[in-house]
């Protein structure tokens, strides 16, 4: 894999870089081509809408995808199926709870969390497939419901832009509401930080997994998060609850890195428990690392 | 306890200074955003409490000192509790014991603690009574009290000294004491009464306060009738012989033997019959004294009541005469004559070396620690930077002008401008000196300046390097000292031919070229012989800073006091041994000659002493009210301590606090 450079396309996607960008669809354009641009030196990566055979045309199929030139030479109607056609339907949960307002970097949580979800819906987009989103803290705050027409994804990119972070973080609602008012089978995309309890969170997502959505958790953490480096004692306040919690420097050095540790596993293992994916991302590092295991995912799912 | 400057405890305001920014710094503790505090653990509440108890000690310690700073600037005084309060009618009964030198005879101490017990122990119930001790000064050894076993602890303090008691300064010192006191006082004399501790009236033996509040003076005398003590009187360097003189206090002829020792060892013993209270005269002719000073002790080994006074210490200084150089035209000329006479004459240890200018090697110049020069203008252009060189290397010079000045519109060397030269001219009428500058070390011991006539000098313009010790009625200088790199110049601006001026035969002369010769060659005055109690100073050695090693061998100065100027009180006899950056001195201790003479008061003078008091005694017997004893002491140096010790444990304690990491101190 080629590594990043100033001069590559792939520059744009470090997040401080895209922070200077003020119109969030530029910002998933720049992403999404740039990323792209970089996956044509890959052979691991594809599109999941490439053409994979034909079958024979049956009513009640979109017209559109007979492939014309193959009825002129044998007048046999075809349909081209293409990869990911059954999953072309991609919902984003974001969490704009107050906590993913914590950035101990330029980009804070959830700044990071609008430009993947952004740039997920873009992706998506591309490919033709329907795009929707779930805004929400503790409650939901935005829902635009997944479709391929143009201009839903500026509606998507807009409630993903006007979304601003406050209060707590309240899992049961979004899912419930997805749950409620989407009943076909597609991807579902959360984007949080996850600072509640995992079994909990899980008992939410649980039924969709049931009901044969595909999901991905991207759990955002910042550098200050995963390693506070803190050395002296220090009063932390809690940005959702504003509880005051008076650490100690050795805490922080010994007992907080065991115990973030313990969380993002509980995460993952409880994403394991109903078929998720569990992803870590880390808000320093660029975006196309999401992208790509966005990707792989797909693909694993193919 | 009470306040001498209670004002300042408006400073107790300041308090609040440290309470509020303490408050601030406790409001205000580093506060950081988290995203959850979910995964957090009140991991400092179990230090925060220790540290709390911590950051109250540090501002309960900051308070404290600001406490002790105030109240040590408003003077706080602990008033002790009253020893006593005398009832109406009492008396306080000062006891002046005798502690002189002359109290070390027999048991005569021993007969006056005695005596002292006695009173004390006659005291009445309302009575409060203070030991004294007398001898060079008045030592109060308690407050008024009436406590025998206070005042028996005092009697037993007492011992005689090699002090001197002066009856005369004892009464003026206990008169001040009584009026100081204010009420009834009644004083008990206790001394041997020698006769040579009288003073010169008779009336100086009567206290003033008599017709005041001193309702009376008892006089116990310790002195027996049979007194004998043999003393020597003096030890002199007669040529080749020491003559030592003893005198005899023994009513009866006696037969003395008397060693001399010098530097330690036995050199003769002689045996002499002294007729009774008479003088005899031993002669020793010791063989060779050592080079430098020799310590001279001569011993009566007769057995007497006294034996400290049998010793006689004295030093001799057989230090050869250092060469000081003459430089002149003419060795023979009266200047030369008259600077030879004044330097042998003024025994400063050195012997002059004239020698013509023509004729001198400048190489030899290094070999003195001084030199003269009879007429600056001597000095041609190749020797005044040589003798530039020899006093900036540290060498000193003592010139006048003379004929060959008269010339010169600068003078050599010491590159003074001539302004007038009044050294030819016929001036009829002399001048004299109108300012002596006295605290110059050359001039400080001579006198007669005013009397001297100087009618030929040269008016010199003195510049900023130099200082004018001695100047005539019109402004002129007469005599200078310039300053070089390490040396010093002193010029006299006029001849030493008695011709131009009457200097060099009027009696400050000598005494002027001794002083100088001492300042310029670096020798300064030490007093070789000196009383017990008496105080050395070591200024004296020429130099501020020392050592000193008394008889027995004892430094007397910590090595930081070897640093400063120390006034060392001789309070032993023998021989002292002063070490000091440039030289080592001895001096010899003796007790005073008058404590040793026991010729005692007689019986019709003590009497006569006893009725002259008695009358106004009578008079004055009102005794007033005691006073209620309150001896106030200030505390502010205690509270000092206490400062410090917080200032310490403040620092400590605040280090380890901004140590362990909180930050906001």
């Amino acid at each position: 894999m080629s590594s990043i450079s100033q001069s590559s396309p792939t520059r744009l996607l470090k997040p401080d870089v895209l922070a200077q960008l003020s119109n969030l669809k530029i910002i998933a354009r720049a992403v999404v081509e740039g990323f792209l641009i970089g996956l044509h030196r890959s052979p691991l990566f594809g599109f999941s809408q490439e053409f994979v055979e034909y079958r024979p045309y049956a009513e009640g199929d979109d017209l559109r995808f007979i492939d014309w030139n193959v009825y002129a030479r044998s007048e046999k109607t075809y349909i081209k199926r293409f990869l990911g056609e059954t999953n072309s339907h991609m919902v984003l949960l974001l969490d704009s709870s107050a906590s993913m307002e914590f950035g101990s970097l330029d980009v804070n949580k959830f700044q990071y969390g609008q430009f993947l979800a952004a740039s997920l819906a873009f992706l998506a987009s591309k490919q033709h497939d329907a795009v929707g989103c779930i805004i929400f803290d503790d409650e939901v705050r935005e829902y635009r419901e997944p479709s391929t027409r143009s201009g839903k994804l500026m509606g998507v990119l807009h409630a993903i832009d006007n979304a601003t972070p406050s209060r707590g973080t309240d899992f049961d609602k979004p899912f419930q509401h997805f749950c409620e008012y989407s009943n076909r089978r597609g991807l579902v995309v959360v984007i949080s930080d996850f600072y509640c309890d995992a079994e909990e969170m899980i008992e939410g997502v649980r039924p969709l997994a049931f009901s044969g959505q595909d999901i991905i958790l991207f759990q955002l953490l910042d550098p200050g998060e995963i390693n506070p480096g803190f050395k002296e004692a220090v009063l932390l306040e809690d940005l959702e609850s504003g509880k005051t919690v008076e650490v100690s420097g050795r805490f922080i050095k010994e007992q907080y890195p065991k115990r973030i540790e313990q969380h993002i596993n509980a995460i993952h293992d409880a994403a394991i428990s109903v078929g998720a994916d569990h992803i870590l991302v880390d808000t320093s590092e660029p975006l196309d690392q999401c992208l790509r295991n966005y990707l792989m995912f797909r693909q694993r799912r193919k | 306890m009470t306040l001498l400057a209670p004002l300042f405890l408006l400073g107790l305001a300041s308090i609040a200074l440290p309470i509020w920014l303490h408050r601030m710094s406790t409001q205000s503790p580093k506060r950081e955003r988290f995203s959850s505090a979910m995964l957090l653990e009140e991991s400092t509440q179990q230090t925060y409490i220790s540290k709390q108890l911590q950051y109250i000690l540090l501002l309960a310690l900051r308070i404290l000192f600001l406490i002790i700073m105030v109240i040590a600037f408003a003077k706080p005084l602990i008033t002790k509790p009253p020893v006593i309060v005398g009832g109406e009618g009492s008396v306080l009964h000062m006891i002046v014991v005798d502690t002189s030198f002359s109290m070390k005879y027999g048991d005569w101490l021993n007969i006056a603690s005695e005596t002292a017990r006695q009173i004390v122990s006659e005291l009445e119930n309302e009575d409060l009574a203070q030991i004294l001790s007398a001898s060079n000064s008045v030592e109060i050894l308690n407050n008024p009290t009436n406590n025998q076993n206070e005042l028996r602890a005092s009697i037993s303090k007492l011992t005689s000294g090699y002090g001197r008691l002066d009856m005369g300064i004892l009464i003026s010192n206990l008169d001040r004491i009584v009026t100081e006191y204010g009420n009834a006082v009644t004083i008990h004399l206790i001394s041997d009464f020698q006769e040579s501790g009288l003073p010169s009236k008779f009336a100086d033996l009567i206290p003033d306060s008599l017709n005041n509040n001193l309702t009376g003076v008892e006089i116990h005398t310790v002195a027996g009738n049979d007194i004998s003590n043999l003393y020597i009187e003096s030890v002199d360097r007669i040529n080749t012989e020491l003559e030592v003189r003893v005198r005899s206090n023994i009513t009866n002829p006696v037969e003395t033997t008397v060693a001399l020792q010098i530097n330690g060892e036995l050199h003769q013993q002689t045996m002499e019959t002294i007729s009774d209270s008479g003088i005899a005269v031993f002669r020793f002719t010791p063989a060779e004294y050592e080079s430098g000073e020799n310590r001279i002790e001569v011993s009566i080994l007769n057995d007497e009541p006294l034996v400290d006074d049998n010793h006689r210490y004295v030093v001799i200084d057989n230090t050869p005469p250092q060469p000081v150089l003459l430089l002149t035209t003419n060795i023979e000329s009266l200047p030369v004559k008259y600077l030879t006479a004044a330097v042998e004459t003024s025994q400063l240890g050195f012997r002059v070396e004239a020698i013509a200018v023509s004729n001198l090697d400048p190489r030899v110049l290094q070999r003195y620690p001084w030199l003269m020069i009879d007429d600056l203008g001597i000095v041609n252009g190749t020797l005044a930077p040589v003798i530039t060189e020899y006093l900036n290397t540290g060498g000193a010079v003592f010139a006048a002008l003379g004929d060959r000045s008269v010339t010169l519109d600068t003078l050599p060397v010491i590159d003074l401008a001539v302004k007038t030269s009044l050294l030819s001219s016929d001036n009829s009428t002399p001048n004299t000196v109108a300012r002596i500058d006295l605290s110059h070390p050359a001039l400080a011991e001579t006198s007669g300046w005013r009397d001297i006539n100087v009618s030929r000098y040269l008016n010199l313009d003195a510049g900023e390097n130099t200082q004018t010790l001695v100047s005539l009625e019109d402004g002129s200088p007469l005599v200078l000292e310039r300053k070089f790199d390490r040396g010093r110049m002193i010029l006299l601006s006029s001849s030493l031919d008695n011709i131009q001026n009457d200097i060099p035969i009027r009696p400050v002369f000598v005494n002027f070229i001794a002083e100088a010769g001492r300042y310029l060659s670096g020798e300064h005055q030490l007093q070789q012989h000196q009383i017990a109690g008496d105080y050395l100073q070591l200024l004296q050695t020429g130099s501020a800073a020392g050592q000193v090693i008394d008889p027995v061998g004892r430094d007397l100065l910590s090595l930081a006091e070897t640093h400063r100027s120390q006034d060392i009180k001789l309070n032993q006899t023998g021989f002292y041994e002063i070490y000091t950056a440039d030289s080592e001195n001895l001096v010899a201790v003796n007790t005073d000659l008058r404590e040793s003479d026991m010729s005692i008061m007689s019986e019709q003078a003590i009497s006569a002493w006893r009725d002259a008091m008695a009358e106004p005694i009578q008079t004055s017997a009102t005794a007033g009210p005691v006073n209620i004893d309150q001896d106030s002491i200030e505390i502010w140096h205690i509270l000092l301590v206490i400062m410090g010790i917080v200032v310490l444990a403040e620092s400590i304690l605040g280090n380890k606090y901004i140590g362990s990491g909180r930050g906001y101190i």
